[in-house]
């Protein structure tokens, strides 16, 4: 047992000393090139971008703000500069099957050149093509091809008419077709001269009737053919007119694309398309065809329409040097492979393939994608649908529709297009465990683990590299470069981000906060660089925009709302220390825990617990008392006590076991009838030996005991009893250090629960002596008196409850 | 001479159709034409009385163009496929109106095709003769046109033979008479109209003043030999003739052989 000895102000806070900083200001500080203490995160990194084989994609580790992203965007950046070029893809007309669109690759930088090569193709078709069929040759070599249709009509209808004539029979056009009567000079016989001439003219005429109905019809079948023969001479014409200026114009476009077979063999399939197809670039629909009239705006359309199918739809045509790096803020389905838009036509959606939008998966192929973990698992099927892309190796664009079967509507299904990327994920550390534990495929597809640390050790050398990460963020965002005061706080104020006076937080977005808030400070004072005030001034402005909540409980205190006696002594009663986390910031305050016992039957009943208000943490740090109590006093004999243990004006959960120290000392002096000095505060864990162990939020929970004692009256005797473990985390606010300095409150490293009841009740704790008694008069000599004398009427009333069984 | 590009006195165009086929090319160009004169368009279906009397007989039948197939034909059926057919013209000539931004009418008249025509139109007007009976059908009606121009003598006609580009390009043959200026006036008009090339033949030596937008080819002969060679070597959409050159020439039977629609101006 040791007598408690308070810390001295420069163990409550590891100042970083600013004389020691080899700089006057940031301003002279190499920027950095590689993060603070993440070697093993950037050699992960370095690892999973350079592994090119199936599956080594990687899952990037580690807390938000972290500079995660920055960092691997801009390791990855600079990596994939010097890499090649990707292949360029588009998707084009497929010329065999229009529902299946073509995928093509190109070279790099190539696809967007053939676009454009094809769009200029279409225009000048459009001129060149009207101007081919509008040459006298052409209207004269036609004229002729119209004329032998004519000629075969009319000589065929001329003849069969003199035959008729020469037989008595007229010719006659109907709406319908063509009829046959008898006639008299140039007209129709009337019926009733017809019914007067004798029955041998009449039976002649008749029969002259039937044969010529005869010829007519044989004359008539006769025409489809004459118009077969007439189409099929005027497709010759026209392909052979159309093939001269497509082939010229074509050939351009060839020329420009020699180097690339398949650019080639699509030109081939555009060529043969156009020359089939000529009528459809014959403006306003005066082709060799046409009647001259102006085409309505709805056909107008439909024209502009069908030149959509000789259109090229780049889909990836990286435009800067080296591999692309993608970052998808919206990782939905579509946003990574791609979709299939429609427009409204008619009252029917239609789609063709310049309708097929790329997705990141597209932009980032043959580069890297960085993906959020937490978007993309909250996106139906965005997950499922990345996996089947990178487990085939290929992007195959398929609507939700489409893949859950929802709709059988025709739709184009894209050719897929090969996939070659490294996918990295970033995520936080409980997304990667779940995944690797339920997601069996997920192991197999993301082999590689960059684990970010958060903080790191505090040494003289991470302490110059964190300066020289102030000195980058600055540069980075363009703000004022930190005196060394400054920087040597704002050191200090990442240890307490840490929690740990040893370590640094290496969370780049606090600091970045810090630094433009500070910098806003330094600018509203026109100073040229941030200086301590300005990093202080940033961190209490913070601090009181957020502790509204953290105000009103001291105030509570203050005015006697929340019972917490900061003065005198008290059995059973002990101040525990509790935290708050709220969103950006964590604050402290003392708690009242008291404790009552009584003869019973050895358990100790935690309020909390019993009525649901407790967490498992607490209500294990609850049951150890037990253990300690059972194991410590009269352990030969059953403990028949009862107790019970209360977080007064506790109206919230209680989770963890850090008050547990706090319910023992509240316990041992309500056994021992001892008072609790009440100018002090507990926290710390404790196991069934008495060992007190570390807890979180050391800082906060001293703070907050601090707070209060300030806001009544700081007597000197005031203080907070902590985990010896937990003294090297310290980082004090400095008003508390101050307070330190002054003697007028002080921090007690705890290692024992003896070494605490001692300084709480101002009595030994005593330890057993040779006789296996504890000394009379210490607490646990009174304790186990107390325990003792519960035993021994426990015996009575056994004995008693026996003799009334036998007797 | 004044410049009356465009506004050769405005007068109603009359196109009268004899028979049966596909009316829309006829009719958009008639309304167009009749736009370029500031005209307005009024179109006589004229059923012929022959079908009439054929349908009347008991044996009446149709060979269908469609199908070839011989069909028997009734009164009745012939009622209901008139009226079709005319109600049809009658959208067709709407529409073609419509589009060239004038008025139009259509008017069915049941008859002989030659008097209905000139019980139809008035003094002044120009009128556009079209017969879409294949050349056999009806026998002895070769002549008509002829006769038909003959007889309406106080209007100008245009025998027709439409085609896709029967604006494409003008001739005008200049005989120095009135007939002869306004035939030149006509065609300065439809020229400008429809941005046609425009040729001038002077078959009198007389070279009159043309309005200065035009430039016309132009060519000089007495010898009437002329006409015909321009003719077979660069056929014009359109002929416009002084009505007696085309009395001299025969215009109808221009209109047969080289493929042309001939206009006769008075």
């Amino acid at each position: 047992m040791t007598e408690l000895v308070p810390l001295p102000a420069d163990e409550v806070y590891k100042a970083c000393d600013a004389a020691a900083l080899p700089f006057m200001t940031t301003a002279e500080l190499t920027p950095l090139d590689q993060p603070v203490g993440q070697a093993r995160a950037m050699a992960a990194l370095e690892f999973g971008a350079a592994m090119r084989r199936q599956g080594y994609n990687l899952f990037v580790l580690g807390q938000s703000g972290s500079g995660r992203f920055s960092i691997i965007s801009e390791h990855l950046r600079q990596r994939a500069a010097g890499e090649p070029r990707p292949q360029a893809w588009c998707y084009v007309h497929n010329f065999t099957d229009p529902g299946k669109p073509t995928a093509m690759d190109l070279p790099p930088g190539r696809a967007t050149g053939l676009r454009k090569a094809m769009e200029k193709l279409v225009q000048e078709l459009k001129a060149a093509l009207p101007a081919a069929f509008d040459t006298e040759e052409y209207r004269g070599r036609r004229q002729v091809i119209d004329e032998e249709l004519k000629r075969r009509h009319d000589t065929a209808f001329e003849q069969l008419g003199q035959k008729a004539m020469e037989r008595g029979v007229v010719l006659i056009r109907t709406p319908l077709g063509m009829g046959l009567a008898p006639v008299k000079g140039n007209e129709v016989m009337p019926p009733e001269e017809f019914a007067r001439l004798p029955q041998e003219e009449q039976t002649r005429l008749r029969e002259a009737m039937r044969e010529m109905q005869e010829e007519l019809e044989a004359t008539v079948a006769r025409i489809p053919q004459w118009q077969r023969e007439h189409r099929e001479a005027v497709r010759k014409l026209n392909e052979e007119v159309s093939s001269f200026a497509v082939r010229h114009l074509i050939g351009e476009v060839r020329a420009d694309f020699q180097d690339i077979p398949k650019a080639l063999a699509y030109l081939d399939e555009v060529e043969r398309d156009i020359v089939m197809n000529t009528d459809e670039f014959l403006a306003d629909g005066q082709g060799p065809t046409g009647d001259g009239t102006p085409t309505p705006d709805f056909a107008r359309d439909a024209d502009n329409h069908r030149y959509r199918r000789y259109r090229v739809n780049v889909v990836m045509d990286h435009e800067g040097a080296g591999a692309p790096v993608v970052f998808e803020d919206h990782p939905t389905h579509q946003a990574l492979v791609g979709r299939i838009e429609h427009v409204a036509r008619f009252g029917a959606l239609m789609t063709d393939f310049n309708l097929i939008k790329p997705g990141a998966l597209h932009r980032a192929n043959g580069g890297y994608l960085l993906l959020d973990a937490r978007r993309l698992l909250q996106n139906p099927y965005a997950w499922e649908s990345l996996k089947r892309a990178i487990r085939a190796r290929q992007i195959r664009i398929e609507s939700l529709e489409q893949l859950l079967a929802l709709a059988a509507t025709v739709s184009l299904e894209p050719g897929p297009i090969p996939l070659d990327l490294k996918v990295v994920l970033i995520g936080d550390r409980w997304i990667y465990y779940l995944l690797c534990q339920h997601d069996p495929e997920f192991s197999e597809l993301f082999k590689v683990a960059a684990d970010f640390e958060d903080d790191v050790e505090r040494t003289d050398q991470t302490t110059i590299q964190f300066a020289r990460l102030l000195a980058t963020l600055a540069g980075r965002h363009g703000l004022r470069h930190l005196d060394r005061a400054a920087a040597a706080l704002a050191i200090e104020q990442a240890a307490r981000s840490a929690g740990d006076g040893g370590r640094l937080s290496t969370r780049v977005r606090p600091i970045t906060e810090l630094l433009e808030e500070a910098d806003h400070l330094a600018a509203a004072r026109g100073s040229e660089r941030i200086e301590a005030a300005d990093i202080r001034g940033a961190l209490e402005a913070r601090r009181g925009r957020l502790d509204r909540l953290y105000r009103r409980a001291v105030d509570q205190i203050t005015e006697g709302t929340l019972l917490i006696d900061i003065a005198g002594n008290r059995i059973g009663q002990v101040n525990g220390l509790s935290v708050t986390s709220l969103g950006e910031i964590a604050f402290g305050r003392p708690v009242r825990i008291t404790a009552s016992v009584r003869f019973g039957r050895g358990n100790v009943v935690d309020i909390e617990r019993e009525v649901e208000l407790g967490g498992p943490l607490h209500s294990k740090g609850v049951l150890i008392l037990s253990g300690f109590l059972a194991g410590r006093y009269l352990p030969e004999k059953p403990l028949s006590l009862s107790a019970s243990l209360v977080f007064e004006q506790s109206y919230g959960g209680v989770e963890g076991d850090s008050a547990s120290s706090a319910e023992l000392y509240a316990l041992l002096s309500a056994l021992a009838g001892l008072p609790v000095r009440q100018d002090l505060a507990v926290t710390g864990s404790v196991n069934q030996h008495g060992e007190i162990q570390a807890i979180g939020g050391v800082n906060e929970k001293i703070e907050g005991f601090y707070d209060v004692c300030r806001a009544r009256k700081l007597t000197g005797s005031q203080g907070v009893l902590i985990p010896a473990a937990n003294a090297r985390h310290l980082m004090l606010r400095e008003d508390v250090v101050e307070a330190v300095r002054a003697g007028k409150f002080a921090v007690y490293p705890v290692r024992t629960i003896d070494d605490g009841i001692a300084l709480l009740c101002s009595t030994p704790a005593g330890e057993r002596g040779a006789d296996g008694v504890y000394p009379a008069g210490t607490v646990n000599g009174l304790v186990e008196k107390r325990i003792a004398a519960f035993a021994e009427a426990a015996g009575r009333l056994t004995a008693l409850a026996k003799g009334d069984r036998h007797g | 001479m004044a410049d009356r590009t465009g506004d050769v006195g405005a007068r109603h165009v009359v196109v009268a159709i004899s028979g049966f086929g596909d009316l829309r090319p006829v009719l958009r160009q008639a309304a167009r034409f009749a736009a370029s004169l500031k005209a307005d368009l009024s179109a006589l279906l004229v059923e012929d009385e022959s079908l009439h009397r054929m349908a009347a007989f008991p044996f009446a039948g149709q060979v269908s163009l469609a199908t070839a197939q011989h069909m028997p034909m009734q009164a009745s059926d012939l009622e209901r496929e008139l009226l079709a057919f005319a109600r049809l013209a009658e959208r067709t000539m709407a529409e073609a109106a419509r589009e060239a931004g004038i008025t139009g009418r259509m008017q069915t008249i049941r008859g002989q095709f030659a008097a209905s025509v000139r019980g139809a139109v008035r003094p002044g007007d120009l009128v556009m003769l079209y017969a879409a009976s294949p050349p056999g059908a009806g026998g002895g009606r070769r002549g008509m046109a002829e006769a038909i121009l003959t007889e309406l003598s106080d209007c100008d006609v245009l025998l027709q033979s439409f085609s896709a580009d029967a604006t494409r390009s003008i001739a005008v043959c200049d005989d120095g008479t009135e007939a002869g200026r306004r035939a030149i006036e006509t065609g300065a008009a439809l020229a400008h109209a429809f941005a046609s090339q425009l040729t001038v033949i002077d078959v009198d030596h007389k070279i009159r003043d043309l309005p200065p937008q035009l430039t016309p080819r132009r060519t000089r002969d007495t010898d009437l030999s002329i006409v015909r060679s321009v003719l077979r070597q660069d056929t014009p959409s359109i002929l416009i003739l002084p009505a007696g050159l085309a009395g001299r020439i025969g215009a109808e039977p221009l209109v047969q052989t080289s493929g042309c629609a001939v206009l006769v101006v008075r």
